[in-house]
């Protein structure tokens, strides 16, 4: 399935959405269409957030492992690029729903940054080494399957943004508290972090069919 | 001001020579090494158990092992951004101390109260553009990354802290006196360490 959805042939500025299964074919369009252009919206901007608390006792090790992680676009210009999109293709699978090809003519037609590279497994090179482009950045993510693929690949996708926060952070807070009672150690700590990205695009796709785990290549503006 | 800028440049004169006495310990023979080869056939590099220095960006490396490597990554970056944070707010009030304590005001309630004030500010203060540059990961399937912070961005989050100091104390010979001992007594370890 994740063959339709590869768009590395095509220029940058061409764009993919996908449904999942509704009731009908003219709703699945809908919501590929919707889908599309919010890839081109997180493209032009993505703000993400992530919190996070961990602890860690001498005696008992890492004892919890805890994030919060969010992201944010700005949706106001959906509707005029809606507009703007040009349809190239749609088909319509068991499981995908709708999924449809798009070009933004909002947005100069470019050669892709990166395609990619399998190993002798015949796994994507990416999954181990991060691509490395200058001007660019790589994040990986990847997410177990859920019910529906549209909400499997949103997950990996998203994990490939918190990827890219994490290695690199506009804005930083760490706050770390030890306590020793006797021989006894216990460390707190929190720290939150924010990023804008810009550029932000999903590059390639890879499922692991053994560990029902989808994995998605990000990448972003430097 | 004079009081603000003299404080900035102080942090920013320790912050630099805690990097140059970590350079020193890197130019030092080091024993020769086994060599490493990690889970995806890298071998390991030398700032694992090397401290990285250079007088405009201070590194720190990160550890995790968590189940899967993306969690790895992260917890050995959330490992590194902490030791920056950490190692910023050691130095920043390590130096403060010394300037208030050299100025003659050590031991007054203003300065205690500055203290406070300073001390929470440096605590609270955000680490700007961390970035990871390397990350490598070993035979057991642990993370390591490198992570790295220009000290410009460190020296523009220290203002505040450094406006707190010129607001609690006035200008002094005594306070001027302590500025100028300690400028010298950073040139010449500068001097040494170079």
């Amino acid at each position: 399935m994740l063959s339709s959805l590869d768009i590395s042939r095509y220029p940058s500025n061409v764009y993919v959405g996908i449904s999942g299964p509704y009731s009908t074919q003219e709703r699945m369009v809908e919501e590929a269409i919707l889908s599309a252009a919010k890839s081109i919206l997180l493209n032009q901007a993505l703000a993400l957030d992530s919190r996070l608390v961990s602890s860690y006792h001498s005696s008992m090790g890492l004892t919890s492992f805890a994030t919060e992680e969010a992201a944010y676009y700005d949706d106001r210009a959906m509707a005029e690029t809606i507009d703007a999109l040009k349809a190239l293709s749609i088909q319509f699978d068991e499981q995908a729903g709708a999924v449809v090809l798009v070009s933004y003519p909002g947005q100069a037609e470019a050669s892709r940054i990166y395609q990619t590279v399998y190993d002798e497994q015949g796994l994507p090179t990416w999954l181990k080494t991060y691509p490395k482009v200058d001007g660019y950045r790589f994040g990986v993510g990847s997410a177990k399957r859920y019910y529906f693929l549209n909400d499997s690949l949103e997950a990996a996708d998203f994990a490939a943004a918190q990827n890219l926060l994490d290695l690199k952070t506009d804005h930083a807070l760490s706050v770390e508290k030890v306590r020793t009672e006797g021989e006894v150690m216990q460390r707190d700590l929190y720290q939150a972090q924010r990023g804008l990205l810009s550029g932000f695009s999903i590059l390639a796709r890879y499922y692991d069919k053994d560990a029902q785990t989808y994995w998605s290549l990000a990448s972003c503006y430097e | 001001m004079k009081t603000k800028y003299a404080v900035i440049a102080l942090v920013v004169l320790a912050l630099t020579l805690t990097g140059c006495a970590s350079a020193k310990v890197k130019e030092a023979p080091a024993p020769a090494r086994p060599v490493v080869i990690g889970a995806e056939g890298i071998p390991q590099p030398e700032w694992v158990y090397k401290t990285v220095s250079t007088q405009d960006v201070h590194f720190e490396t990160g550890y995790g092992k968590m189940s899967d490597k993306q969690n790895s990554i992260k917890r050995a970056t959330v490992e590194a951004k902490n030791k920056i944070a950490a190692w910023v707010s050691t130095t920043v009030k390590e130096v403060v101390v010394t300037y208030v304590n050299d100025a003659g005001s050590g031991d007054n309630r203003q300065a205690l109260d500055a203290m406070e004030v300073i001390s929470q500010q440096v605590a609270e203060a955000t680490l700007s553009g961390v970035t990871t540059e390397e990350i490598w990961v070993d035979a057991d399937g642990a993370v390591w990354v490198l992570c790295s912070i220009p000290m410009a961005n460190i020296e523009k989050n220290f203002e505040p802290a450094a406006e707190a100091v010129a607001e609690a104390f006035v200008e002094s010979d005594a306070a001027a006196a302590a500025n100028a001992k300690m400028k010298d007594a950073f040139a010449n370890l500068l001097k040494g360490a170079m």
